[in-house]
């Protein structure tokens, strides 16, 4: 069944960049307002230059917020044109996504084990999980690149370039 | 001591043993860089600043100087042999330098690139060497609202220039200043919007945010389509070298390519990417076959190429003379110099000559270096690109932890940098450009600092900063750039020229 196009939602009658720029508008919007008031919120020395530690902030805030007005010309004139979205848009069922998020919680979890793992075991298991993946599930290059280069790089930076790496405070190790 | 004098002072410096060996090294990792798919001199040279800590400022500079040219040099393999853009400002090269190469002339395209590459450098090294000592004299002169002024003409034009629209382009310059807000205030001594994190009361690195933004993302993106559309390597078929007929067909393109780079270089915001667009658009409405550019015309390789080039040149006329980077990749060069203790601008010249004409220099050294790195020894480094991309990203980013890690030995570093990589993933997703967020960060220090010092001056009034004749001109420079930004587009859509400009975005 056709809808009437007066009926349809300005915002799904959109492309995607327009709708990329009207979200941006609102999110530059909201984030300019809590900047503002953070920066309300600095204390004001006595002795300090004419306009203090709060003018070059509350600058940068009123150019967030021209510039949310100009995401939203943006969204409603120079993308006018485009074609609308026909599917869902940004879609997290898309495997790309699921991929780019399984790396992004890999790499943090990389980043939390620095310290307690100590440099030489975390990049180990960081480096197999990751070449194990996308390197065709080929695991004797997983067991040989993995460690070879953690061991290597380690050494490498502790001994030669007097770039201490964390050797695992989870083992008492400093 | 005369220029001449400092000029030969500066050849000697270069010539020094240590550093030539520094400048090879250089120049081979910019090259490695620069061929590697998905890593461009500003990822290239924010991974590698932190194997130069402790190092001489002189030798350190003069090597992530060759990293930054190695790698403009290098991108044109992968962008002629595997289709791929190691970087932005290799797109143009793609469009004929890879039909080149399914025509069975890659040794031709890479010769063109090779040779295109090594004049436009050594022209604009030239330039350079000329251009920079009276440019730093006369920005003697500029006190701080010209200072203010003048930095916002260039991040203007980086943002409004740089990207696929000219709010987004802002919104990265905005947040880059908003993160330069954070940590101790100089003046007062009161630390701004810590969260209570005592790590942040030095404020952001730039560092963390090139590599975040730059190398990080660049992974996750990479590796998000590692199992779509794998590119086809294409082997060196035929000779190394130029037919008579492509000579000739290639040195105008050379010359103009020279030309418009260098300018395009001088001028800050869309560095080497917009050089090679103009280039490559400049070719194609010159010649009688238009048809043919897409199919593997020898002038699409030959101006981009060297347009690429002279631009890295040029933009370093700015950053030497004025301390004011118009790029992403210039920016992660100024960040290099402040770490190492040097302040880029009117005062090194004389403060530090040995810095200055010892980096000049090293760039006529660094440039034959690379001629023949890229022609007899190209085959050696095309094996590069047989590296699987599912071991090299992994590796890049243990690199980029290391070199992280390194800057302050803190672990907290690591979660910035991640965040920047999240910001960097989502910017690419949403069309935004990264290189005005990191331009941003490294000036804005600086520019708040213009700015009280100029209210300091007037005792806070802001007409001054249309006191002068200088800020006037630059305020309007400013005017003109965020106009040229809106109207270009339009223009260039009629011409027919606008899906260039958004291929060069997306990369």
């Amino acid at each position: 069944m056709a809808l009437d196009a007066a009926a349809v939602p300005l915002f799904r009658r959109l492309g995607a960049q327009a709708r990329i720029s009207l979200v941006l508008s609102a999110a530059t919007a909201v984030f300019a307002v809590g900047y503002i008031r953070a920066t309300a919120a600095l204390p004001m020395p006595q002795l300090v230059d004419p306009v203090g530690p709060r003018a070059f902030p509350y600058l940068l805030g009123a150019g967030l917020l021209v510039c949310a007005v100009g995401l939203l010309a943006e969204g409603l004139v120079l993308f006018r044109e485009e074609p609308a979205v026909t599917g869902a848009g940004f879609d997290m069922a898309d495997p790309r996504y699921r991929i780019a998020a399984a790396v992004m919680g890999w790499t943090l979890a990389y980043y939390a084990g620095f310290g307690p793992l100590g440099y030489i075991l975390s990049t180990t298991l960081f480096l197999a999980g990751l070449i194990y993946v996308f390197d065709g599930r080929r695991l004797w290059t997983t067991l040989t690149v993995s460690p070879g280069f953690a061991v290597a790089s380690y050494f490498l930076f502790n001994n030669l370039l007097d770039v201490f790496l964390p050797a695992g405070s989870l083992f008492g190790w400093r | 001591m005369d220029a001449a004098d400092l000029f030969l002072h500066g050849l000697a410096v270069a010539m020094q043993p240590s550093n030539l060996g520094y400048i090879v090294i250089g120049c081979l990792l910019g090259t490695v860089v620069g061929i590697l798919p998905g890593l461009g001199p500003s990822a290239g040279m924010a991974l590698l600043i932190p194997i130069v800590f402790g190092m001489d400022p002189a030798s350190a500079l003069m090597m992530i100087a060759a990293i930054y040219y190695g790698a403009m040099y290098g991108g044109s393999a992968t962008s002629i042999l595997l289709n791929t853009p190691g970087e932005a400002s290799s797109v143009m090269t793609t469009l004929d330098g890879y039909q080149m190469a399914r025509n069975g002339r890659a040794g031709a395209a890479l010769a063109v690139s090779a040779i295109g590459s090594f004049i436009a450098g050594t022209v604009g090294i030239v330039l350079l060497t000329v251009l920079s000592r009276p440019l730093a004299q006369f920005a003697l002169q500029f006190g701080p609202p010209e200072y203010f002024t003048l930095m916002v003409f260039s991040m203007l034009s980086a943002a409004s220039l740089g990207g696929r629209t000219v709010a987004r382009g802002l919104l990265s310059m905005l947040l880059g200043l908003v993160i330069a807000t954070v940590g101790i205030d100089l003046q007062s001594g009161m630390p701004r919007f810590t969260g209570g994190f005592p790590q942040l009361l030095d404020g952001v690195d730039f560092i963390l945010a090139a590599v975040g933004l730059f190398a990080l993302s660049e992974v996750f993106v990479s590796l998000e389509d590692h199992f779509r559309n794998p590119a086809q390597l294409i082997g060196i078929k035929g000779r190394l070298w130029l037919t008579r007929e492509e000579w000739r067909r290639s040195v105008g393109p050379i010359i103009r390519g020279t030309a418009i780079g260098f300018v395009k270089g001088v001028l800050p915001g869309g560095g080497a990417t917009v050089s090679t667009m103009l280039s490559y658009s400049l070719e194609r409405a010159l010649s009688k076959d238009k048809a043919k550019f897409g199919t593997g015309m020898i002038e699409g390789v030959a101006g981009p190429e060297a347009a690429n080039n002279s631009s890295a040149a040029g933009s370093m006329v700015p950053l030497l003379a004025l301390g004011l980077p118009g790029s992403g990749a210039t920016a992660v060069l100024l960040g290099a110099f402040v770490i190492l203790g040097i302040q880029p601008g009117p005062l090194m010249i004389n403060q530090h000559p040995e810095v200055f004409w010892g980096l000049v220099n090293s760039m006529y050294i660094g440039n034959v270096v690379l001629f023949v790195m890229n022609l007899p020894l190209i085959f050696v480094f095309v094996q590069l690109l047989r590296i699987p991309t599912g071991i090299l990203f992994p590796l890049v980013i243990a690199i980029a932890s290391i070199g992280v890690y390194a800057v302050n030995s803190s672990v907290f570093d690591l979660y910035i940098v991640f965040g920047f990589g999240l910001l960097g993933y989502a910017f690419r997703k949403l069309d935004i450009p990264t290189a005005p967020l990191v331009l941003a960060l490294v000036l804005g220090g600086m520019m708040e600092q213009s700015f009280r010092q100029s209210m300091t001056i007037s005792g806070g009034d802001l007409s001054i900063f249309v006191s002068s004749g200088l800020a006037i001109l630059f305020l309007v420079l400013s005017g003109l750039a965020l106009l040229a930004a809106l109207v270009l587009p339009s223009l260039l859509k009629a011409r027919g020229g606008r899906v260039f400009v958004e291929e060069a975005a997306d990369v």
